[in-house]
This record gives C-alpha cells, structure tokens and sequence, in this order.
C-alpha cells in the first residue's frame, strides 16, 4: 500500500526575471514500512521534495497522496491535523523546543493529540530509554549534546506512531559514530514498528544503510 | 485541557526565556500602572478635598430656600424659620446639624474702596462643626450671639478695603421691602479660610443684626445642614436630601452640587481627564508589549515553524503567543498596583501644597491633599490596560500563526 504517491510534481521558484526548477515533473511511490534514502548533491531537490511531502510546502504543478489524502485538496487545518497524527518530522538542526525539557519535547505532539498526561509520560520515558536517552529526560536541550538532541528529535518523530516519518539530512551535523548510530536507530524502529522512514542525505555511509535510494539531480528522479 | 497544561506553561516559560527583556517590559507596564492609579488617587484625594471645602465652607451637605431665591438670592425672598421642623428632623436623626442664616448680596465700604459681597447673618452658636468660620478666626474674635454688632471679614478682603481690624466699614444693600439700607460695622474678626474667592465673597454679621438691618423680624434666607455620619457619598447624600425635601413642600431642598455646580463641572473635567490619562498611559505601554511580543516572534519565527510542522493549528500558536503578552499584562498590573498601594501608603498622611499656596487657594484646592482610593478608577484603569494591551499583543500573536512552516524553518521568515 502507497504511504506517499507524486504525480508530476514539480516546484519552481521565480528570482527576479530568472525561473528556477527545484523539482521537475517527479513522480514516485513509497510504501508502508519502507527505509528510503533521497541523495543527490545540494541543490539537487531533496529538501523540496521532502517538504512537499511532509505539506510543508506547495507544489506548482502535480499532485502529491499522504497515507490516501490528496494534499492539493486540504485546507490548513487539515493539513495541521495530516501533520499531527500521520507524520513525524526529523530536522538536520534538531529543532527542540528550548523551554521544554527531552522528555516534553517527545510529549509535545501527544500533546497536541490529547492523550493524557499518564499515557504521554509513559510512552515518553519507554521511546527515550529506546534511544539510549533514559536518565537524561528532564534535560533541556541546551543541555544535551548534538546527537542527544537528534535522538530526542527522532523519538518525538515517532512516538505518536506516525505512518511516515520524513527526516531531512538528520546527520548532517553530527560526527561519523553518532551519525550512524542514528541511522541504525531508525533502521530499528523501521524494522520494529513498521514506520516508514524518508530520509535525505548525501553521506555514502548513511546511504548504504537504506533498502530503496532515491538519486536525484537538478529536481529531477535519475534513479529510483 | 491544552490551556492549562500546555499554553500557559509553554507562555510563562517564554517570558523567562529573554529575563531582561521581560523585565523591562514588566517594569515599562508597572510604572505606567503605577503612575496612573497613583495619580488618579491624587486626582480623586483633590476633587474629595474640594468638595469638603464646599460643603464645609457654607454649604453643608444640603440647603433649604425659598424658591427662586437661588436665581436671584435677595431679601424679599426670606422665608420663616423653620426651627421647630429642623429640631424634629434632627430628634427623627433624618439630619444631624443645621443652622438658619440670613445672606443677601450687598456692598462693602470702606474709608479708600468699595466692593460688592455676600451679607450672612449667622448665629455663633449654630455654626460650631456646620462651618469653616469659627476656626477660621486669625485675628480678633468670634461673634458670642446673634446680636453682636460687629463684622467679620476675610483676610483677602481686608487688604482689598485697606482698612484693619478695629476699623469701621459700611454695608449697603436692599431690605424685605427692596429699600436701600445701610449700616455701620466695626471689624471686630478676620477669618483666613485658605480660599481667596471665600475671602472675597463673604462677610459676616449677627443673624438677629442682619434680620433688623433688612426688616426681616425672624425671617431667614436659607437653612444649611449637615446629614449624619453615614451619609457621605453622593448617592447617599442624594437619598438623604430626597428625604428633607419631602418635609419641606412649599420649599427648595438642593444638594451641595446644585447650589455650587462649579464643583460638580470641575470633578466631570477631572473625570475625563483621568479616563484620558489612563488612555495614553495605556496606549504607550501597549507599544512596549507589542514590540517585546514582535521582537519575541521574529526570533522564535524558526521554532514556530517547526511547532506548526509537528501539528501545532495557527489558532493554538495564536492563543500560545497572546498568552504570553497576556502573562506580561497581568504580572505588570499587579506590580503596578503594587506601586499605587505603596504610593498611597507613603502619601497617607497628605501632600502638602502650601508651596503653592497662592495657585491653590486660587484655584479652590486644599493646601493639603489626601489621596484617596476609588476601586472604580483602579478598576478602570486596570481594565483598560488588559483590554488595549490584549489587543495590540494580538498583531504579533496573529503574525506567528500567519508563518508558512518551510519559510520559518528554512529562517527566511520576516
């Protein structure tokens, strides 16, 4: 079953008089419980694609179906609520939520989803001690090191057992032994909890650990 | 419930995020609260102190007259006395004090000037906690019946007429019958009511002197009173007049500001200008919380678009980002308050103005201000801060759920 379909997606952007094609005409489908990779040099479009995906972002032409929504259809706080409860997102900068400790930054979403406080703290503290976290909970961010902040990005990414989970170069920051403990640990809740997981990245070392690599190239599929 | 246990702790949290700055805007609304209540106590201890004035210069909390006597206050419109029915309404405890007086319009002559005045006829021993003239005396002394055939003037007056205690002066004016009368006086009292119109205005003789002068017999012009103690705001005093006038049909009964209404339109223009005070107290501390809440989104544009990717509805960053203005308001109310109670604790016992003792006795004001706390103003006040600062911390509330959550993250938000 399709987790993600595009349908001759593309997204161009205008500078001034110049028109510049961040993706061309792309079409892909991705499964439930697959590990895919998007790789391809800067520039190439796999943060755009990413974006579009996850409904960060509109595309200029084609059609794009998440967990069996047509996005092109959805108002914002449809979509609000598609981010809410069918996607976990993981950013290359972390993106925790300062003020709030590990342990309520993995809540945050649950939060948003209304679970009550004794499930969220229980499911919280059993995701962060998963991740190697445990102990380190009530740490704030500022508080924690790039690859501890990382994990509690994933573990706030699927800790409300999203259908997808979409990370943008998530170790694009962190040092070569973190970087692939990291992959290894999503590969883990790939196998374990049927997620599936698209991730961007352009380290050969993070991309061999994936089942299906997506190459592209100046926004457009070279090979799927 | 998201308010209780994720709004508010996600807002308060924030507000420690940047400490000075939210200091300084704590500190900006507090002293903008602080002033204004403080200054409206002020404002309020003047207008109350004006008001005892009036009331214990002359007029008493109420008077009674014959009608039209007040459009046109002469001899010819006294009316019989009316002891026996004022003694009944005091044993009734309906008022507590009042006397009978008899005043006329009149002119004032000396050996070098010639000024126009009111003539009141006052009987010594009634006056005694009804008016200011008793304690007033600063030279000579007071009248000891009401067929004492001196005059007491006023200090302002004295210095006016160039004459001095001791001396003769003439009274001129129109008897019962409108006839021309006139009379010699020795000045035998001066009284330095702090109010330089009081001190101009009125002259004072014995009642039964004033009631031969004018062919009266044992008529009199008007009859002021005190009610008791537990009538002092002006709806109670209303009531209680309500009341007298129900005893007096063929008579008018007239509350202090219906004789006096230069008061009542000086407290209305106070009122005003509070409310206008408070407006752009309130208006520019609004700037501040406005610019702290812009500057606050601005820097977190990149942590609101990943709010919003993780799920977070425009409508719940929206109350996330005005809670936090509305935690800024509330904390400044309180401290602002905080200063006007400190302010009113330190100011209890009197601002003294005699510094500015000229302005002050002309303008009709006490040398001493009691401030004096009105909830209805610190309501107010408080009340127009929440709203207006509410409002305007709205514009950066919105702002945040306007972000489109790639733009934010990406860092290009402005």
């Amino acid at each position: 079953m399709n987790v993600v379909k595009c349908e001759n997606v593309s997204k161009v952007f205008y500078q001034a008089s110049e028109t510049i094609y961040a993706l061309r005409e792309v079409s892909l489908s991705i499964d439930s419980s697959e590990f895919v990779c998007l790789s391809g040099p800067s520039g190439s479009g796999k943060s755009t694609l990413l974006n579009m995906i996850g409904s960060l972002d509109k595309p200029t032409e084609g059609n794009i179906w998440l967990a069996g929504h047509k996005l092109n259809n959805l108002n914002k706080s449809e979509i609000s609520n598609l981010r809410l409860n069918e996607i976990g997102f993981v950013f290359q900068a972390y993106n925790l939520i300062p003020v709030l400790s590990a342990r309520e930054n993995v809540e945050f979403v649950m939060h948003l989803q209304g679970i009550n406080t004794l499930e969220r703290t229980k499911r919280a503290m059993n995701i962060l001690s998963q991740v190697g976290l445990a102990g380190l909970e009530n740490r704030r961010p500022a508080e924690l090191s790039g690859g501890q902040q990382q994990r509690v990005a994933v573990a706030r990414a699927i800790v409300s057992r999203p259908k997808l989970v979409l990370a943008d170069e998530p170790t694009a920051n962190l040092d070569s032994v973190t970087a692939q403990s990291l992959v290894a640990l999503m590969r883990h809740m790939n196998e374990q909890e049927g997620i599936t997981f698209i991730f961007s990245t352009h380290d050969p070392v993070v991309m061999s650990s994936a089942k299906r690599i997506i190459k592209l190239k100046d926004g457009e599929i070279v090979s799927a | 419930m998201k308010i209780f246990s994720l709004i508010l702790p996600l807002a308060i949290r924030n507000l420690f995020r940047n400490k000075r700055r939210s200091f300084i805007t704590i500190l900006a609304i507090s002293i903008g609260v602080g002033s204004a209540v403080l200054l409206s106590s002020i404002a309020r201890g003047l207008s109350k102190g004006l008001a005892e004035d009036a009331v214990k210069t002359l007029l008493g909390h109420a008077q009674i007259h014959s009608p039209l006597y007040l459009k046109d206050p002469v001899a010819e419109r006294s009316f019989e006395d009316l002891s026996e029915q004022m003694r009944d309404l005091q044993n009734k405890n309906i008022i507590s004090k009042w006397t009978s007086r008899v005043r006329v319009p009149g002119v004032i002559l000396s050996e070098r000037e010639t000024f126009g005045i009111n003539i009141v006829g006052i009987n010594p021993k009634e006056e005694h906690g009804l008016s200011f003239i008793e304690n007033a005396i600063v030279e000579g002394k007071f009248f000891t019946d009401i067929e004492d055939s001196g005059i007491i003037v006023g200090k302002k007056l004295l210095q006016r007429l160039k004459t001095q205690l001791g001396k003769r002066v003439v009274l001129v004016t129109q008897d019962y019958n409108n006839k021309i009368v006139d009379r010699g006086f020795k000045i035998v009292g001066i009284f330095d009511s702090g109010l330089e119109s009081t001190e101009n205005s009125y002259v004072f003789i014995g009642r039964k002197v004033a009631q031969n002068l004018l062919s009266l017999n044992n008529k009199i012009s008007e009859i002021s009173f005190f009610l008791p103690d537990d009538y002092q705001e002006d709806d109670q005093i209303a009531t209680g007049v309500n009341t007298v006038n129900s005893y007096f049909p063929d008579h008018e009964v007239k509350a202090w500001w219906e004789i006096e209404p230069l008061a009542v339109a000086l407290r209305q223009v106070q009122d005003g200008f509070l409310i206008v005070w408070f407006f752009v107290v309130i208006v520019s501390v609004s700037f501040g919380v406005i610019n702290t809440q812009l500057m606050s989104v601005f820097e977190r544009a990149r942590e609101f678009g990943v709010m919003m990717a993780l799920g977070t509805s425009p409508r719940l960053l929206l109350y996330i980002v005005s809670s936090e203005a509305l935690f800024l308001l509330l904390i400044g109310m309180f401290f602002g308050n905080l200063i006007g109670v400190f302010g009113l604790y330190s100011l209890s016992s009197g601002i003294d103005l005699s510094g500015f003792a000229a302005a002050s006795e002309h303008l009709g004001f006490s040398k001493l201000v009691l401030p004096r706390f009105v909830l209805r103003d610190w309501i107010l006040c408080d009340g127009i801060l929440i709203v207006l600062g509410f409002i305007g911390a709205l514009y950066p509330a919105w702002k945040a759920s306007r972000y489109e959550p790639v733009v934010a993250i990406s860092g290009r938000e402005k």
